[in-house]
């Protein structure tokens, strides 16, 4: 464990602060002391918008894309990876234990009441995974009246969308049900960027500047339909306890349009380039129930049984487009599945001398398994224990969070290889038994101004495919993978004032963070004979930046929100950056509400990122403007016969035309797309 | 006397260093050369001294002409082949391969690519196209494909029902020996199915550039079956012969497996068949090219799959038999079966010289590793190999005295294996040394690729440990010593650089081979007398102690030498081995 000089002078600077206090801060109970994002879903209702364009709001996050709308995409948490990064919905994890990620494309923001972004490890209390960060959804409830609420959206590419949702709410029960689609043809054009922009050597450049010059293509093989429905019930037993359940499905049937490398050949056409026929097919489904006592003993108690399943198929006909020879069609097919209960327990604060104290606690007992047409059936038992004390002194201007996490699993064995030349054979994963500590506080400094500092362990467990993926020769999984391990520590201020002259929710963070991974997992590509691409354990990486985030309302109708992030990283197997990690992502919105309709202009702005992880492909820094424009068309004048609660809004995605490229390295629509919506939501 | 102990101290640190061999790269300006493309090669010119060529299998396919002239900045020439627009890979990514460049005379003639991903032989010039008459079609490339029709019944489909045709696919290498052209094609397999537990075919071509047009043509036969599975690499040897790498089963998932088990086919490719298998049955043999040395007598092939390197004897494959055979049928692999044989074809395992049998020690950095490529320096008294995995050179020092007389080659030959951290860090993949006319390797620049598609130049310094073997512990070295095996023999009568005492064959006990000599065997096989020396009888088949034994057989071959249709016999007798 390494402890830098900046920790020491931050941690000295929390010890000995002048004494104030403050609050009005958004706090997760779980972790009072984490620097948290919170984006309240409805605001954005009457937008056309996915879980990947809002998490753009807040610092510290950049979202993957690997394609366009409705392509797999991930959450990276201040340069961390898809794999660690938890998310969860209602408290059910939704990453996998094949891959360990989650398709954030698959969830509909219209069926989510907030999403809370915890940066900073949240492996205390969730255990493995949560190492750059957690993604709580929550899904949406009913409010206390009654509600419908349907849209329907058409835009670019031939894209087609609606939500219904309905409400209902009585003084026991309430249940709020929505149901989700969207499609597209997704067909975008795009012109490739040409090889030699990418590279920096003057003598590459010659040589590729030699290619035959990329025309224009479309992408072929992008269309995908989707459709997703989230149900949610509580039923108030009494008025300190009730039960509550959510369910949630999600499923798509998609193109996998493939790499565009015979874009390079002369007399390339669209339907030569990339991959025009494979499918891939993914379900989810989630039934969440939980037991809550509000009331139980000197604290509430809370019971949850879950079980989550995910079903992803590919479908390639001839095999063309993901192997490397003809092995005829492929056909794959995985399922993950995850059923667990949790019971937690928050304890009410108790005065003992001049402090006070207070505890939380939580119990869970995980089982996951992976069934794959490819390979044999695995497993995975997890429990885990958490415990939180809350140590308030000084009428509560100083509070700590100690915090201790346990966590043991027991991994079933798995076909595979200790060393490419050694035959196929059980092997036995090392399961580790972790305890992962947690120290947080908080200081308040005067009204509305407050100190947080966190410092923490983090872990991941390697995951199925990881471990055990399929010994194809030149793809397999390594069952001697270990853990990564890790230590976050940030440290920051937290402004917030509900009137500052004009100006009104002002709200202003300033965070520094590190974290040292002590045995990073990458998967390694083995070109040259044998081709193996393996995930291995490549040594240390650090990564450390800071986040500047604020955000306030003029004069009441002009809302105004900007972050910024920073983050230097280095890996010290290649001596470079993480990949696909920018040093520097800027993000400022404008909405400017003029009685019934609103207007919103958002920037994007990425530094230049690397591609691949030894520091010789770059993509450039890229800038987006998207503009959006709504009116509750009952409300403008002379259209007062239009239905109460019909909405209108539009949208342009990239304004300037910017080209772009995903975390593939592949080209993205380089043209302004449109979307046009009503939204029906009578109150 | 404590300076004394200082100064012998000294002078044992120093003298350790002077064996040292480091490794120097220059500054990234100078030393590296960015291809930026997936699967890159790279061969010396075959005539210029300081140039080569490095190959992009896809992102600009084709190869480039670098100038590699040492203490010079590594950079293209200018002079380009790009893969051709009429090469029928539109839709595909051609996958360029292996490259061969064919020498003549002083000159550079042509080049051969194979386009694994269009499954096609490509000739190139370095500036361009070379246009050949393919089956009386004027074209820049001609096509593997194809569906090859007759009764293979032998042959699975990973369980399916047996196959009576079967597609050519996965074109890996070519090679020119006289006037064919020899194609390395992956696995036979029935349309659609898995491929992976079959044999593989070499393609057969005629080539005739005598005039301006080369002419090429199917030839027949026009395939050979391959004894193990997945044929990555043909390479010309020695005598108008090719090797045949079959890199066998590895990293698949599907049991029964024969992991590890590959082999080296010789090839005569005037006469259409396979004359020799050599299995190598404990690391897959990689899929480059194997590097000789300049003598001709040995060949290295690196593990595909494990960090051994092996070498083999390749004096004297031309006196081998042509078995009267159907090539295009399979025999039995030299790995199941009967392990003397596979079928017609000899399975000659003692010419597998087990000098490596310890893996090479990694850099520090992973447990698995496998040789991407390997070579000889010019000098020929060290071989360089790059370990993928372990981020370095691996290099080994031989022993180049007494190869030109059929004495007998030790493990000893070679020195220990030492690895070299490569400067770049990263993986280092096909490789060339760019060697000087000197003896070692001090001096030498050894480019490699590594996996991005950068070029790296190091140049060596120092020396290798040179190999001091003595098997028999007569105090004279393994490569001098005229009976290994035996202690204090210094007696050759026949001058052929194998002892008097060790001398197989020669049952008269007199240190040559003679008439007389088949004459004893003869009497004694039929009862008639006794041998002088009995220990000196096995000159085919299995060794003595492994099942060798004294037979007629050996008397048809002592027979053949003395009537000069081979020129050694084999040296498997009790009196040659350990």
């Amino acid at each position: 464990m390494k402890i830098k000089i900046n920790r020491l002078i931050a941690i000295g600077i929390l010890l000995f602060a002048p004494f104030a206090w403050g609050d009005d801060f958004p706090e997760v109970p779980d972790a009072p002391s984490a620097f948290v994002n919170v984006i309240h879903a409805r605001e954005y209702d009457d937008r056309f918008e996915s879980v990947e364009d809002l998490l753009h709001h807040a610092a510290g996050v950049r979202v993957r894309r690997f394609g366009g709308l409705g392509s797999h995409s991930t959450a990276s948490i201040r340069g961390a990876n898809a794999q660690q990064v938890l998310v969860l919905l209602d408290g059910v994890r939704l990453n996998t234990s094949d891959r360990g990620e989650v398709d954030l494309s698959s969830i509909a923001v219209r069926s989510l009441e907030k999403i809370e972004v915890i940066r900073g490890s949240g492996s205390a209390r969730y255990g493995s995974d949560a190492v750059g960060g957690v993604i709580k959804l929550t899904s949406r409830r009913a409010e206390p009246d009654d509600s419908v609420d349907i849209s329907g959206t058409s835009g670019s590419l031939e894209t087609w969308g609606g939500d219904a949702s309905i409400a209902k709410a009585t003084h026991q029960w309430n249940a709020n049900v929505n149901f989700n689609r969207l499609q597209s043809e997704n067909q975008f054009q795009f012109t490739p960027i040409e090889a030699e922009n990418l590279v920096t050597d003057h003598r590459a450049k010659a040589r590729l500047e030699r290619l035959p010059k990329f025309g224009r293509y479309h992408r072929l093989n992008a269309d995908f339909a989707q459709n997703s429905g989230l149900a949610r019930f509580e039923w108030s037993r009494n008025a300190t306890s009730s039960i509550s359940g959510t369910a949630n499905f999600f499923e798509r049937e998609g193109g996998q349009p493939g790499d565009i490398s015979g874009a390079a050949l002369p007399g390339a056409t669209d339907e030569s380039i990339g991959c025009n026929h494979a499918t891939e097919d993914k379900q989810r489904a989630l039934l969440s129930l939980a037991w809550n006592e509000r009331q139980w003993g000197n604290g509430a108690f809370q019971a949850q049984g879950f079980h989550r399943y995910n079903r992803r198929s590919l479908y390639d006909e001839g095999g063309f487009c993901f192997l490397p020879i003809e092995l005829g069609d492929q056909r794959t097919q995985s399922i993950d599945t995850s059923s667990g209960v949790e019971f937690s327990y928050a304890g009410r604060p108790t005065k003992l001398g001049p402090v006070y104290l207070s505890g939380r606690s939580a119990t869970t007992v995980r089982y996951d398994t992976v069934r794959a047409d490819d390979s044999e059936a695995k497993h995975r038992w997890v429990g885990s224990f958490f415990l939180q004390e809350e140590v308030r002194a000084l009428k509560g201007r100083l509070r700590f969070f100690p915090a201790l996490g346990f966590e043991t699993a027991k991994t079933s064995e798995g076909l595979g290889r200790s060393a490419s030349f050694s035959t196929l054979i059980k092997q036995e994963v090392e399961d580790e038994s972790v305890f992962l500590p947690r120290i947080g506080m908080i200081l308040g400094i005067a009204n509305g101004l407050r100190l947080k500092s966190n410092y923490q362990r983090a872990y991941r467990r390697p995951n199925f495919t990881e471990l055990f993926h399929p010994d194809y020769g030149f793809v397999r999984g390594n069952p001697t993978l270990q853990p990564e391990d890790s230590w976050n520590f940030d440290v920051g201020l937290e402004f917030a004032r509900e009137s500052l002259g004009p100006l009104r929710q002002v709200r202003t963070e300033v965070v520094y963070f590190d974290r040292s991974i002590e045995d990073s997992i990458e998967w390694i590509q083995n070109e040259g004979s044998g081709r193996t691409l393996m995930p291995q354990n490549t040594g240390p990486a650090d990564v450390s930046g800071y986040e500047l985030k604020t955000s306030a309302t003029v004069f009441e109708y002009l809302d105004l929100a900007a972050n910024y992030t920073r983050t230097d990283s280095n890996v010290a197997a290649t001596g470079s950056e993480l990949v696909q990690t920018p040093e520097d992502v800027y993000f400022a919105s404008a909405a400017i509400r003029l009685g019934p309709a609103k207007l919103w202009l958002e920037f994007t702005r990425e530094s230049e990122i690397l591609l691949d992880r030894f520091n010789i492909v770059h993509a450039d820094a890229f800038a987006q403007w998207d503009l959006g424009i709504s009116a509750q068309l009952s409300e403008l004048p002379f259209m007062s016969w239009v239905p109460r609660g019909l909405e209108v809004s539009s949208e342009w995605i990239n304004l300037t035309d910017q080209a772009r490229i995903d975390s593939w390295g592949l080209p993205l629509p380089d043209s302004k797309l449109w979307y046009l919506r009503f939204r029906l939501a009578p109150r | 006397m404590n300076w004394l102990r200082l100064l012998l101290c000294c002078w044992l640190v120093f003298s350790d260093a002077a064996f040292a061999l480091g490794i120097s790269q220059g500054p990234p300006s100078v030393d590296t050369l960015p291809f930026v493309c997936s699967a890159p090669v790279i061969e010396l010119h075959p005539t210029a001294p300081d140039l080569a060529f490095g190959l992009c299998a896809n992102n600009g396919p084709g190869t480039s002409e670098i100038t590699i002239e040492p203490g010079e900045i590594l950079d293209f020439t200018g002079t380009f082949y790009d893969f051709p627009a009429d090469a029928s890979c539109t839709g595909a990514s051609p996958n360029l391969g292996n490259m061969w460049l064919e020498p003549s005379g002083g000159s550079f003639k042509r080049g051969w690519l194979t386009a694994s991903g269009c499954d096609r032989v490509i000739p190139f010039q370095p500036a361009g196209s070379e246009t050949i008459l393919f089956e009386g079609n004027s074209q820049t490339s001609f096509s593997t494909e194809g569906t090859i029709a007759g009764d293979y019944f032998q042959y699975s489909s990973g369980g399916e029902p047996a196959i009576s045709s079967f597609d050519l696919n996965f074109t890996s290498d070519v090679v020119r020996v006289g006037n064919r052209i020899l194609v390395t094609m992956s696995n036979i397999a029935a349309a659609g199915s898995n491929p992976v537990m079959n044999p593989g075919v070499v393609l057969l071509f005629d080539i005739d550039d005598s005039g301006a047009t080369p002419l090429v043509s199917t030839a027949a036969p026009a395939f050979i079956v391959t004894s193990d599975p997945n044929p990555t690499a043909v390479t010309a040897l020695p005598g108008g012969l090719a090797a045949v790498t079959n890199t066998g089963l590895h990293d698949v998932g599907v049991p029964p497996l024969l992991t590890g088990a590959g082999s080296i086919d010789v090839i005569d490719p005037v006469a259409a068949t396979v004359i020799a298998s050599i299995p190598i049955s404990d690391g897959n043999p990689g899929s480059r090219k194997l590097a000789l040395d300049p003598t001709g007598s040995v060949a290295v092939v690196g593990s595909n799959t494990f960090k051994h390197l092996y070498a083999i004897d390749i004096r004297g494959l031309g006196d081998l038999p042509r078995p009267s055979m159907d090539p295009t049928l399979q025999r039995p692999s030299c790995h199941v079966g009967d392990p003397s044989s596979s079928g017609p074809v000899p399975c000659l395992r003692e010419r597998v010289i087990r000098g490596f049998v310890s893996p090479i020690a990694p850099n520090g950095v992973a447990a698995n590793g496998f040789i991407v490529d390997l070579r000889f320096g010019l000098s020929g008294d060290f071989v360089v190999a790059t370990s993928f995995n372990d981020l370095s050179l691996v290099t080994v020092a031989f022993d180049t005295r007494n190869l030109d007389v059929l004495h007998p080659l030790l493990a000893s030959r070679f020195g220990a294996p030492e690895s070299l951290a490569v400067p770049s860090g990263l993986q280092p993949g096909p490789m060339v040394i760019h060697g000087n006319s000197a003896s070692g390797a001090a001096g030498s620049d050894v480019l490699w690729f590594d996996l991005v598609g950068t070029l790296h130049r190091g140049t060596l310094s120092g020396s290798l440990a040179s190999p001091t073997g003595d098997a028999d512990g007569d105090g004279t070295e393994d490569a001098l010593d005229l009976c290994p095996w035996v202690t204090n023999s210094a007696l050759d009568a026949d001058a052929d650089g194998i002892g008097n005492d060790c001398q197989c064959g020669d049952v008269e006990g007199d240190g040559s081979l003679q008439a007389s000599d088949a004459d004893q065997l003869q009497g004694f096989l039929a009862g008639a007398n006794l041998l002088i020396a009995p220990e000196k009888c096995n000159v085919h088949g299995l060794k003595d102690g492994e099942g060798g034994t004294c037979d007629i057989l050996d008397w048809v071959y002592l027979r053949r030498r003395l009537a000069n249709q081979l020129t050694s016999v084999q040296q498997r007798c009790a009196a040659a081995l350990p």
